[in-house]
């Protein structure tokens, strides 16, 4: 089983609560199961009797479970660096390959990776710049296209999966061929720069993407001297790419919003939060919208508590969940404060 | 023993309490029972590690508020359900374990702060928050609890509350009960009550007080209001090293007895300093490390400190200096997180007590001696945290690295090292126990430490939860 590579993480997470007060999946839902521990000691039950993966209610728990990064980051900065580092996400990932494994995935899960992997990638138009007009922030925010477009006009596009969804729903070979795909494509285009709006796609392809420099929206609007408005007021909320995992970390999104005129407070106490609604676990809005919507609803308690009028936001996931959720609150991504 | 999941009269059970609280929050589902079932007590961690079935609740069910809370007592009342609290289960002494099933009352819906008053400087909070978003809004407020225990992170303010909490700065801002003003509690019949509104008065005796430490036991407390600070404007710390844990326990109790006003002391016997602070710490020294912090006005802790130096230099073989102190209050929670925390196979407790300075160190050795002339294959530690005026608190803890492989031997020798230990704490003036509380695991030892006085505890119990529904089985009380 690929759990069986995670038994230290078993062990660190399955009696620990160090963690807690940012497990947000947990917060938003009171419940223990979706903490590190409550995982793990699921994970554990499995290992110990292969016959609890029959147990749907254990399955339910780990795809649902956030993989917002926030309980790593906690643990993790704890150590000094000859200690090894506790990687409950990758142990989550783990599980439910696991559980894909055994075709014991829920059914919500088979139904969106049988679409996903009917998908494949296709480019429009010819450009040193390649903008990855990706699927589901067509679907669920579409106005962040609109924006970078309307600000980047002679950008070439790229449609299509990149591999992403269907690695966090754990069908890693599906996974790797369509992100390879991805990769060829983006190389077949000949275009030197690669330009996304999600962080999840500039962790996922950033290491594999060798033809084309990988930079983010507001990383490449940055370097077009954008100009300083009238000053705005507004909570940020970081996304979980950029600051919980260790590999992508970048503060552009935030440096954008500045350099644009915006006075940001970050949303919450510390970096470690994570208020991005599920964005760590990429598909979490098209497979349980009523647990989107939960961990919306704690954002939005927050945001009426103190006051939030504005909050900037940098991925389009968390966008497209607040939007909904917060009504009365202006919700903006990098692209959109730029196109204004 | 109440019918299974598949039973039409469980459902009746179980969609009478989803009226109460919602369906969403009347949970069946297994993985939320095996997380309700295991909490921070090692008994429970050995039985599953070792593939034991573990026994969990039937209901775990998630109130938003007292009048919720009540609702599904008087349920529990008329079905003779028993009701265990459940807050951030973090607890080590087996106290929010539901042994007897029945309905796992988890807390944390309740998790709003109500109100933070700058002029008296209370705030007051639903019990089921998690401490350290408690702290969080108080700072954002420009204020403190001061109440920073390794736990922050995972229990909540209602849990400190039933156990009796203490946090590392208790020495100068007080245990839990200390910083309580007033609570709303509903009693185990489904009655809300609110007691006096403060803690200092002449009106009878303070039930705010009998509540603090009940375990869940008397009823569930609800609401809380607490004594909050300002940030002070300074917080600094040194630290020693003594030859040996008697040279530092008297200059800690000189610290105190001379009334100087420390936040911290903590103090490291040879062997936890051989191995703790050295390991989270760096620090490779033989002998006793003891650090001590003051906080408040700068002027004013600077003061205190040249007082408390030259108290210290009277007998540490070496000065360690204020950066020292400072990474260890930095590095404070370090110690419990999975790196560097014990881990199974490993046996181990914390064996906490506490008593006066008097009797403090013949407890440690009377602990000590009689678990190595017993256990000889245990290891013994331990630390002095928690100082007061008269006192402090023992933080001893023992270590077998390989005890049985069959769980009930293991459970059988954990037991009768906690045995051995307490009883000689008790013997030697000591408390069983300073912050953790009783729970599941001390129960059996409440008749020895209050001796007849237990009768009247059983008395309360006895009135106040007249179907001995709340938290059966703890503290000593009896089972179901």
């Amino acid at each position: 089983m690929n759990i069986e590579k995670y038994l230290e993480d078993i062990n660190s997470c399955r009696f620990c609560f160090m963690c807690r007060h940012l497990s947000a999946t947990a917060q938003a839902t009171g419940s223990e199961a979706y903490t590190p521990r409550g995982c793990a000691l699921i994970a554990d039950s499995i290992r110990m009797d292969k016959k609890a993966l029959d147990n749907a209610d254990f399955i339910q728990t780990i795809f649902r479970a956030d993989l917002s990064g926030a309980c790593r980051k906690n643990c993790n900065g704890q150590y000094d660096a000859n200690k090894r580092l506790v990687d409950e996400i990758g142990l989550k990932v783990a599980l439910r390959q696991d559980i894909v494994a055994a075709g014991k995935a829920p059914a919500e899960v088979v139904a969106l990776a049988g679409k996903m992997k009917k998908m494949s990638v296709k480019v429009a138009g010819k450009g040193s710049v390649l903008y990855y007009e990706q699927g589901c922030v067509q679907a669920t925010a579409p106005e962040v296209i609109k924006a970078f477009q309307k600000a980047v006009k002679d950008a070439a596009t790229i449609t299509g999966p990149d591999g992403l969804a269907l690695h966090v729903m754990s069908y890693e070979k599906d996974a790797l061929a369509q992100r390879k795909a991805f990769v060829d494509a983006v190389k077949a285009s000949g275009a030197k720069t690669l330009v996304v709006s999600t962080p999840a796609a500039y962790w996922w392809l950033k290491p594999v993407v060798k033809s084309a420099k990988v930079v983010l929206s507001s990383e490449y609007l940055l370097g077009l001297k954008p100009k300083k408005g009238k000053t705005v007021k507004a909570a940020f909320i970081e996304s979980d790419f950029l600051n919980k995992y260790p590999e992508t970390r970048s503060d552009a999104p935030r440096k954008l919003f500045a350099a644009l005129g915006y006075a940001l407070e970050d949303f919450g106490t510390t970096e470690e939060e994570s208020y991005t609604c599920g964005e760590g676990s990429v598909v979490t809005g098209f497979l349980y919208p009523e647990l989107a919507a939960k961990m919306a609803a704690r954002v939005a308690h927050l945001a009426e508590k103190f006051g939030v009028k504005t909050l900037a936001v940098a991925s389009p996931y968390t966008k497209a969940v607040l939007a909904k959720a917060l009504p009365g609150v202006k919700v903006v991504t990098p692209e959109e404060a730029f196109a204004r | 023993m109440l019918p299974n999941q598949d039973s039409y009269d469980f459902e009746m059970l179980r969609s009478e309490l989803s009226w109460i609280v919602g369906d969403d929050n009347c949970r069946t589902d297994a993985s939320e029972i095996l997380a309700h079932s295991i909490d921070y007590y090692w008994v429970p961690e050995c039985w599953h590690d070792r593939g034991q079935k573990l026994p969990g609740p039937d209901f775990v069910v998630s109130p938003a508020n007292a009048q919720e809370v009540s609702k599904v007592l008087q349920f529990a009342n008329t079905y003779h359900l028993p009701v265990t609290p459940w807050g951030g289960g973090s607890g080590s002494q087996g106290g929010a374990l539901p042994v007897y099933g029945g309905i796992a009352l988890d807390t944390k819906r309740m998790n709003k702060v109500l109100n933070v008053d700058p002029i008296s400087m209370t705030a007051t909070a639903e019990t089921g928050i998690n401490m350290q978003h408690f702290e969080w809004e108080l700072n954002k407020h420009g204020f403190s609890s001061m109440h920073f225990p390794a736990s922050i992170g995972c229990a909540t303010f209602g849990g400190f509350i039933a156990h009796r909490g203490t946090g590392v700065l208790s020495t100068k801002y007080g245990k839990m009960e200390d910083m309580v003003m007033s609570m709303e509690v509903v009693l185990p019949t489904g009655e809300i009550i609110n007691t006096l509104p403060v803690p200092r008065h002449a009106s009878g005796p303070d039930l705010t007080q009998l509540f603090c430490g009940s375990e869940g036991t008397l009823g569930v407390v609800t609401k809380a209001t607490i004594k909050i600070h300002p940030i002070p404007e300074a917080r600094k710390f040194r630290a020693f090293l003594f030859k040996d844990m008697h040279d530092a326990m008297m200059a800690g109790a000189k610290l105190m007895t001379n009334r100087l006003r420390p936040c911290a002391i903590r103090l490291y016997d040879n062997a936890e300093t051989a191995r703790l602070i050295k390991n989270v710490l760096g620090i490779d020294r033989k002998g006793s490390y003891l650090v001590f912090g003051f906080d408040g006005y700068e002027k004013i802790v600077d003061l205190q400190m040249e007082e408390a130096v030259k108290i210290c230099k009277e007998t540490a073989i070496e000065d360690l200096g204020a950066g020292n102190g400072e990474s260890w209050w930095k590095i404070r929670y370090k110690f419990f997180y999975p790196a560097y925390m014990f881990h199974m196979p490993q046996s181990f407790g914390t064996l906490d007590t506490v008593a006066d300075f008097s009797h403090i160190e013949n407890v440690y050795w009377g602990m000590k001696n009689a678990v190595a002339k017993n256990f000889p294959e245990a290891t013994f530690i331990g630390h002095f945290s928690h100082w007061y005026d008269w006192g402090c608190m023992l933080y001893a803890r023992f270590i077998i690295e390989n005890p049985p492989k069959d769980p009930r031997e293991a459970v059988a020798q954990y037991n009768r090292i906690w045995d051995v230990a307490i009883h000689e704490a008790i013997q030697n003036g000591a408390c069983i126990n300073e912050h953790h509380g009783i729970g599941l695991k001390l129960g059996r030892m409440m008749k020895e430490l209050y001796g007849p006085a237990y009768s009247v505890l059983e008395g309360i119990k006895k009135t106040l939860d007249p179907n001995n529904i709340m938290n059966p089985g703890k503290m000593g009380f009896k089972g179901m």
